[in-house]
């Protein structure tokens, strides 16, 4: 029994990190577009720097993106939008969308609350000493704020990548499709999910150390 | 001569039925240490917030050497006033050297080189040498403080304006905070400190005035007995 296994677990495993190869490339997309959808979102919805009918899109773009689930999200991305408007999407690009869309909702929200809590005196100190707002903005506000946030962005970030199984349902090769698919073959469900579930602890573990070295860094 | 010139300054704020200040006329002379006096809500921080220019939608007028102060570019205001607030507000996410080298780099634009000298000079002359790469977090208030002021200095400012400077000190720094007063009026900056800390103000009490309401109601120069009003002389005396 032990001798087939190890083969079997070699094979396995080799075939799931193509997937987890996947997950990889379309989790750090999702990441790229949260982070900077997300950026933006909550700049502009941030008390003092709130751009009037803008802050209320961005609000209700929030508000719906966090009360439905990111199942149905997916389904709109993927299906509706694309029949809606006569275009194409494939799988990853729908799986990428969804993915950054759903992050930059949660994102927006951190980040205005953390810009928010940076102290007026903060933004009064830069303009007495001269600073233009967006110097006030980029050199004094955004890194403080963000600091005081970086755990709450981490999380989001690690979330990212589990959530990322979810696209396995419209047909991305990612790893939970390829684990799924194998279990399907092979009928060895606890050594194929026990492999896959150690796969998705190794990528938010990665994530969650570079994202501790960066928050001593900034500390 | 005088080198700040408060013209019948109003201020109200948004929703407020009083005014903060109310058709205030004062003077910072040059070189001088100037005190407003006075309770908690007389105005006093009201009056340094609008004399750098940190509110600006107040009547009547504020005035360097005869320029409105309203009126002057960002990076001339910055080098003409320098304003240490009462929480100091340092940046935090700099160090004690970087929050005096950032601003006169990307402000004034000098070379980092040239901001690191006139940093490192100003924290010898503060007598606070060797806290250049400690975080504002890592300091007392009383370092922090003079981190605050030799940042304000590094601008150059000619004038400088203190607000309650020793609400978060303890007696051992209220006794530096007075020399580095007295140092700073000896390189001939002009000083305007607001305090209701009755033990501070004896010790620098030269040009004051008393507010109360959001009026000035006293003014006192000392020097002579009889100079001080006594508004002044008995909230000096509590």
């Amino acid at each position: 029994m032990s001798s087939e296994l190890l083969p079997f677990l070699a094979k396995t495993c080799a075939l799931l990190l193509k997937g987890a190869l996947i997950t990889v490339q379309v989790s750090t997309l999702g990441i790229a577009i949260g982070l900077i959808l997300g950026t933006l979102c909550g700049v502009a919805n941030s008390n003092r720097l709130k751009v009037p009918g803008l802050s209320q899109l961005i609000t209700a773009y929030v508000w719906i993106v966090r009360g439905t689930p990111l199942f149905v999200q997916l389904f709109i991305v993927y299906f509706a939008i694309p029949e809606a408007l006569s275009i194409e999407l494939s799988p990853l690009e729908a799986g990428v969308i969804t993915l950054g869309f759903n992050s930059a909702a949660y994102l927006a929200e951190t980040i205005r609350g953390g810009i928010n809590a940076v102290p007026v005196g903060q933004w009064e100190a830069a303009y007495v000493l001269g600073y233009s707002n967006p110097q006030s903005f980029f050199y004094v506000i955004l890194p403080q704020g963000l600091r005081s946030v970086l755990p709450a962005i981490t999380n989001e970030l690690a979330a990212i990548i589990k959530e990322s199984s979810i696209l396995m349902v419209i047909g991305v090769p990612e790893l939970m499709k390829l684990s799924r698919d194998t279990v399907a073959r092979e009928l060895k469900p606890l050594e194929v999910y026990a492999m896959t579930a150690l796969i998705y602890l190794v990528l938010t573990s990665v994530m969650a150390l570079w994202t501790k070295r960066l928050e001593k860094r900034m500390a | 001569m005088s080198t700040i010139i408060v013209r019948d300054l109003t201020l109200r704020y948004p929703g407020a039925s009083d005014a903060a200040l109310n058709h205030v006329n004062c003077t910072l002379d040059t070189g001088c240490v100037t005190l407003f006096l006075g309770k908690s809500g007389s105005g006093k921080t009201s009056l340094l917030r609008c004399i750098a220019n940190v509110i600006s939608d107040y009547a009547g007028e504020v005035q360097f050497e005869n320029v409105p102060i309203r009126a002057m570019s960002r990076i001339t205001r910055a080098r003409t006033v320098g304003f240490v607030q009462q929480q100091f507000h340092l940046f935090g996410h700099m160090s004690a050297l970087s929050n005096c080298t950032h601003p006169q780099i990307h402000v004034m634009k000098k070379t980092q080189e040239a901001a690191r000298q006139k940093a490192l000079t100003l924290f010898e002359h503060l007598g606070i040498s060797g806290l250049e790469e400690r975080r504002p977090h890592q300091l007392s208030g009383g370092q922090q403080q003079r981190v605050a002021i030799a940042r304000a200095l590094c601008m150059e400012a000619s004038v400088l304006l203190l607000d309650e400077p020793t609400s978060a000190l303890d007696p051992d720094s209220i006794g530096s905070l007075v020399e580095i007063v007295r140092v700073l009026k000896s390189d001939g900056i002009t000083l305007a400190i607001s305090t209701h800390d009755m033990r501070f103000a004896k010790q620098l009490l030269d040009h004051c005035y008393f507010m109360q309401g959001g009026r000035i109601v006293e003014e006192s120069r000392a020097g002579a007995p009889g100079d001080v009003g006594p508004l002044t002389r008995a909230f000096l005396s509590a």
